[in-house]
């Protein structure tokens, strides 16, 4: 009678040990279930990076052959005083063409389904707390960013920033 | 009594069955999640290979543009794009990057300005999508398009669709 009640003592506690590794490697297998990210982070990286650094370099279509870095440049030193700054062909001032130009290029990039339509922040300023440019909305602590660009101006150093969110 | 042993066989034969249950349950979970994995594993190197592709493209010696012999970084020259895009029908040169690009589609569009009617906006430098494929990872790279009759630079972007054959 003692023998046969240590066998099913001993049965049990096999099925015990049965069920726990079960569920040990259950929780195993969802824990390091993690999604690939490899991607994403790469095509982040480089957007971000190239973004900025591309955008300034681009020569604008109606505003006397200007790069947009001439034109944030102008912007970053005479916004206070609308009548020195540079007037386009189309008659908007270098702020005012900068900034529509540079929505233009967000739009039809990432904005757009084929980019994945991201979620971004873009600011130019000398003064952070005074941007004289932004585009987007403000991303979370600890979005991906791009190394800003620096234009010299005479009104201090302008950083230009892309987060993507 | 032979009631009581056939009542032991009969437990004795539920357990086993218990048992099975369990057995089966476990390796069909097993062999699910060892696919999975599996395919996890393979959807990951071909993205990595995607990766690959769009890096090598970006970094394409024979389309860049220099200026006083410095290379400007993240720039394509517009005519040396133009050139090799009309060199699609020469099978010499698709072996050629068929080694490098491998199963994919690579265009290079100009975003800004708009280009004005006539002109070209897009340029498909290299057209290799295999006949049947289970997936296609596309990557979007900014890039600079220098047109060296307008001496302009120009916003366009890097379109690198890389293709899973099944």
């Amino acid at each position: 009678m003692k023998k046969k009640s240590q066998m099913e003592i001993m049965g049990l506690a096999i099925i015990v040990i049965l069920l726990t590794l079960g569920l040990l490697f259950f929780i195993k297998v969802i824990i390091s279930k993690e999604p690939s990210t490899s991607k994403q982070s790469f095509t982040q990286t480089k957007t971000a990076a190239n973004m900025v650094d591309v955008m300034v370099k681009t020569t604008t279509k109606n505003c006397h052959g200007t790069e947009i870095r001439q034109l944030l440049q102008d912007c970053a030193e005479n916004h206070n005083n609308p009548n020195s700054l540079i007037q386009c062909e189309n008659g908007e001032t270098s702020c005012r063409y900068v900034n529509s130009t540079i929505e233009y290029l967000f739009n039809h990039t990432l904005r757009e389904t084929t980019w994945g339509n991201q979620s971004f922040y873009f600011s130019a300023y000398t003064d952070e707390n005074n941007p004289i440019l932004e585009q987007g909305k403000r991303c979370p602590p600890g979005s991906q960013k791009a190394e800003p660009v620096y234009i010299p101006t005479r009104a201090g150093n302008l950083q230009v920033w892309l987060f993507l969110c | 009594m032979v009631n009581k042993a056939q009542m032991r066989i009969g437990e004795s034969i539920i357990i086993l069955f218990i048992f099975i249950i369990f057995i089966a349950v476990g390796f069909s979970f097993y062999s699910k999640v060892n696919r999975s994995s599996f395919q996890a594993q393979f959807d990951e190197s071909a993205t990595m290979l995607a990766i690959e592709t769009a890096q090598k493209v970006s970094l394409l010696p024979e389309l860049q543009c220099s200026s006083g012999n410095i290379e400007v970084k993240n720039c394509f020259d517009i005519m040396k794009v133009s050139i090799l895009a009309g060199l699609q029908s020469d099978t010499e040169v698709v072996e050629h990057y068929f080694d490098v690009f491998g199963p994919s589609t690579i265009t290079i569009k100009r975003i800004y300005p708009e280009s004005e009617p006539g002109e070209e906006s897009s340029w498909t430098i290299y057209n290799q999508p295999p006949q049947t494929f289970t997936r296609r990872i596309p990557t979007q790279i900014p890039i600079l398009l220098y047109d060296a009759k307008e001496k302009s630079y120009y916003f366009g972007a890097l379109d690198v669709r890389y293709f899973v054959e099944g």
